[in-house]
């Protein structure tokens, strides 16, 4: 069973006195750790395709899977669980919290959410804080867990941001054009920062960009354009 | 105690917003304990100030009907008063026989007119605290034909201490009495807005009044607490309809129950009654008319105050509408994260909860900083309302803590309305707008 299938999505939304048709009848699946990427131009739809797999958007038609879960059958409450319970966010401005410090900012997630099914509530409180030291060491933060965002570059942030979308142990991390606020060298850093959590805990990451360098490092590929596929494809050698 | 602990750490960590929201609300409460103290002293201050004046809280006259068929103030019934204090069920500190008259004094060329209360010695302990003895001695008020003197009267009849003047009167029959009198004692008198009486011996003015030497007109009871005069009064009413006549309810002037005490009064009667007649009144009888004033002010206060509040209210909430707006972003991140509609809810109005304690906790000790330097201004004046309004020239200012409680649940209340539509706009905002926005 896929980890996410999208079926005949539409997304309409109105614009002014004009309704903009984001997405026209999508399809494609998510395998359980796939190393995904959305690619295309600006306003082709990417965005709009990762808010609706991290829940925060719904589709016009058609149906998005989650698990085997249809989204459109849940509410609100149970779509929250969901979030918190199965997905990760990475943000292309980081979104950290500016007041609190880098440990603070990747605990935070695990402060949230009711769900007794998450499986850190049964953590104790040294196994919370071995967890996120070790996030922290594997985006090589160590000498930063005090500092907060303002004290810290573009570069560190979005590590940051990394960190704090793996503390939940989500199966799915979703990433918007992670590396758009990033100069080259670190953004390269970063997409291979993720490369690795992917491999090392083998969580399935889904990220939008619209640079054609990091389409080499991805093992699917899924590029948009005006709304609908273009062209969906699995790279085995870029994962090998 | 996640959602607390995150509130308290969102509070500590954004000290400028906190310092203006809490300094907010501290300011609110400053302002509503200050006015609830500021009334409260001046209401104490003028019932301390006419107890004082009037010789304590609960006021026993009696009245009999003479042979012409005239009423006199009198109580020859000394029983039937002691029997009513007895049946009281609170505890009472002091109970005083008075005689009194408006006497004419005359010195020579020099005449004044001077309200005379006659007294017994040994049940005026409060009176005694009272006045300042400048030169001679209250004790020689024993002494028959003896009279204590306020300073400034005896200044303005040229009167020196051992002196003796002329005291014209009236007996409680309405005949011309005169009689003369020596001053043993000159005093300031500490309370009674500086229009002090002058003392003499209950035996010297039942002299004057031509009344027996063992009766009185009225009794004053000094209770132990001010708060019990209501039913003080009522339960010796409920006496005296028992063991003698209750004098019907007085509906013609709330200046009656005061003009009775202070002069006495003498009328036909066309229905006369036997023996004695009894009336009780008490000091906020006496004092209705004042504390009308005293409540229009507190009226006034209140008005202000909820202006302030509604000032006050508005403030706070645009205050956290802006909070809102600036914290759209991290509302959005928490969403998506997984915080439940009712956990943002819940964070913001903790975070209310957290800022109103810390600014009722602040404005209540700004309030009794405020208090005590206010107490401790000195207000000058002998006269008026700066005597009416002060007890020994001070505001009176006592801090209730019911007051206290009032004020700090009401400002709670206020924050938390203040907090509680921005909360439900956060908890309702829809996450991929709010990551938009941010974006």
């Amino acid at each position: 069973m896929p980890l996410i299938e999208f079926q005949q999505v539409h997304k309409n939304y109105p614009l002014g006195k004009t309704i903009v048709h984001a997405l026209q009848g999508i399809s494609f699946d998510v395998q359980e750790g796939d190393f995904v990427t959305i690619s295309g131009p600006s306003g082709s739809g990417k965005s709009t395709i990762l808010n609706m797999i991290g829940c925060i958007d719904t589709a016009s038609e058609g149906e998005v899977v989650i698990q085997g879960t249809k989204t459109s059958s849940l509410t609100d409450k149970e779509i929250t669980e969901l979030r918190h319970r199965t997905l990760g966010f990475i943000f292309q401005n980081f979104n950290l919290i500016p007041v609190l410090s880098v440990y603070e900012n990747i605990e935070f997630p695990l402060l949230l959410g009711d769900g007794k099914d998450d499986p850190y509530k049964s953590w104790s409180d040294s196994e919370k804080k071995d967890w996120i030291n070790y996030l922290i060491k594997q985006v090589g933060l160590e000498d930063y867990a005090q500092r907060r965002p303002s004290a810290l570059s573009g570069g560190q942030r979005q590590r940051v941001a990394i960190a704090r979308a793996l503390a939940t142990k989500p199966t799915i991390v979703l990433a918007d054009e992670p590396t758009a606020n990033l100069d080259s060298v670190t953004g390269e850093q970063i997409i291979q920062l993720m490369r690795e959590m992917n491999q090392n805990l083998g969580t399935t990451f889904i990220f939008s960009t619209h640079d054609p360098e990091v389409l080499k490092v991805a093992d699917h590929v899924v590029k948009i354009r005006d709304g609908m596929v273009e062209d969906d494809y699995r790279v085995v050698e870029a994962g090998a | 105690m996640t959602w607390f602990k995150l509130a308290y750490r969102n509070v500590y960590r954004q000290k400028k917003r906190s310092f203006l929201l809490a300094g907010a609300i501290a300011f609110g409460m400053l302002a509503i304990t200050l006015l609830n103290t500021l009334t409260g002293a001046m209401a104490t201050a003028v019932k301390t100030n006419f107890s004082s004046a009037l010789g304590g809280h609960v006021y026993m006259t009696g009245e009999v009907v003479s042979e012409r068929g005239y009423s006199n103030q009198l109580i020859n019934r000394s029983d039937i008063v002691e029997q009513a204090i007895a049946n009281l069920s609170m505890p009472v500190a002091e109970v005083k026989k008075r005689s009194s008259a408006r006497l004419q004094l005359i010195n020579n060329s020099k005449t004044d007119r001077l309200q005379i209360q006659g007294i017994e010695l040994a049940n005026e302990q409060q009176l005694f605290q009272r006045l300042v003895v400048m030169q001679g001695s209250l004790d020689d008020l024993k002494q028959p034909g003896t009279l204590a003197l306020p300073m400034n009267k005896a200044r303005d009849l040229q009167v020196r201490l051992g002196s003796s003047i002329m005291v014209k009167g009236e007996t409680m029959t309405g005949q011309q009495n005169l009689l003369e009198w020596k001053v043993v004692a000159l005093f300031r008198d500490q309370g009674g807005f500086g229009r002090s009486n002058g003392y003499t011996g209950l035996s010297t003015m039942n002299k004057m009044l031509n009344i027996p030497a063992d009766s009185f007109q009225r009794v004053n009871l000094v209770l132990q607490d001010m708060q019990d005069m209501g039913t003080a009064t009522n339960e010796l009413k409920h006496s005296f309809t028992k063991l003698a006549t209750l004098k019907p309810e007085d509906t013609d002037s709330t200046f009656g129950p005061m003009r009775m005490m202070m002069q006495g009064g003498r009328a036909y009667i066309e229905d006369p009654w036997q023996d004695t007649r009894f009336d009780v009144t008490n000091l906020d009888d006496v004092t209705q008319n004042v504390m009308s004033l005293v409540n229009g002010l507190d009226l006034v206060a209140k008005l202000i105050f909820g202006v302030m509040l509604v000032i006050t209210l508005v403030g706070i909430s645009n205050s956290y509408r802006m909070v809102l707006l600036e914290r759209v972003a991290e509302i959005g991140n928490m969403r998506a994260m997984g915080a439940q509609a009712g956990n943002v809810f819940r964070l913001f109005l903790y975070e209310a909860i957290i800022l109103a304690i810390m600014g009722i906790a602040v404005g209540l000790t700004l309030a009794i900083g405020g208090s005590l330097l206010i107490e401790s201004i000195t207000i000058p004046g002998d006269r008026g309302p700066a005597r009416l309004f002060t007890v020994a020239n001070h505001l009176p200012m006592a801090l209730s803590l019911t007051g206290i409680v009032i004020s700090a649940g009401l400002i709670m209340l206020m924050t938390l309305l203040a907090a509680y539509f921005p909360a439900r706009g956060a908890a309702n905002l829809d996450p991929a707008e709010a990551l938009r926005s941010a974006t």
